[in-house]
């Protein structure tokens, strides 16, 4: 005599589904959250309203002879070259097994590749001379907020 | 008492620290300070980043960077940081105010060959409250 239990089958199936559809949002609503910082990071590089002799003729404005920043946000960076703004790269990826009890877990990014501009790290870390443009961090913290509510939303 | 003068006072209550930059702790970027002497640390507000929560309370976001002349010797001084005060409630000595800071960007990492010396800088964070 005894009780059976029947449907176990159909609830891990349901579960797998259902899974396997978040996975598949996750990664959409990533992919356009990175989308957003991306574009908000290429914009806060691509300042256009002061050439190099520009900056010459203002003192170096970010250097240590007239520490005056001249914009606001203040990590903001000007598009001389191009170089700095055609070495941001971003991207989604599932990393597997990385999250808590070995889940997989889904990783935005948005960064510099120092392959394509050996500068960037100055621009970010500053130096004796240089102050500190952080345009990375910086874009994220302000547009942060915006950035969940996206994620939400595109879930 | 500031943010970033609380820190300062705290820091250099660590003996870990001091034996390495003495009372060289500095406020503001690197590039807009003069007369400043190695091994050293200097610490700044992240522009636009204090987010008011509620009255007496803020959150701040603050970076430094830690410079020496070897990698190993900011590394050792910065472990000494991350072992003594992330995660950890500092407390103004006149007791007007108190925060709980922690690391929230690991250290990048770079060489500055003008003063030949090696720095990290890493992003902290501050629940800033007034007493």
């Amino acid at each position: 005599m005894g009780i059976q239990i029947t449907g176990l089958d159909g609830v891990r199936r349901e579960l797998k589904a259902y899974e396997k559809a978040l996975y598949k949002n996750a990664t959409r609503a990533m992919t356009a959250v990175v989308e957003d910082l991306a574009k908000a990071v290429q914009e806060n590089i691509g300042l256009t309203d002061h050439t190099l002799e520009d900056l010459k003729n203002m003192g170096h404005p970010y250097a240590l002879a007239h520490p005056a920043n001249p914009h606001s946000p203040e990590y903001s960076v000007h598009n001389q070259g191009g170089t700095l703004k055609e070495s941001i790269e971003s991207g989604v990826e599932i990393q597997p097994g990385m999250g808590a009890l070995g889940r997989d877990i889904i990783v935005g990014y948005v960064g510099a590749n120092e392959n394509k501009c050996r500068y960037a790290r100055w621009v970010i870390t500053g130096s004796t001379k240089m102050i500190s443009r952080d345009f990375l961090t910086e874009t994220m913290d302000i547009e942060r907020d915006d950035l969940e509510k996206k994620f939400k939303d595109e879930m | 008492m500031e943010l970033l003068n609380l820190i300062q006072e705290q820091l250099l209550k660590s003996a870990d620290i001091t034996s390495v930059i003495a009372n060289r702790l500095y406020i503001g970027e690197m590039a807009t300070l003069k007369g400043v002497q190695f091994p050293c640390i200097n610490i700044e507000l992240n522009p636009g980043a204090l987010i008011e929560k509620l009255p007496g309370y803020a959150e701040h976001y603050f970076r430094m960077w830690v410079w020496g002349k070897t990698r190993d010797s900011s590394d050792g001084v910065y472990g000494a940081v991350m072992s003594e005060y992330h995660n950890m409630t500092i407390t103004a000595d006149d007791l007007s105010v108190r925060a709980n800071i922690n690391e929230v960007s690991r250290p990048i990492y770079n060489y500055d060959p003008t003063v030949e010396s090696y720095f990290l800088m890493a992003r902290w964070r501050a629940f800033l409250i007034t007493i």
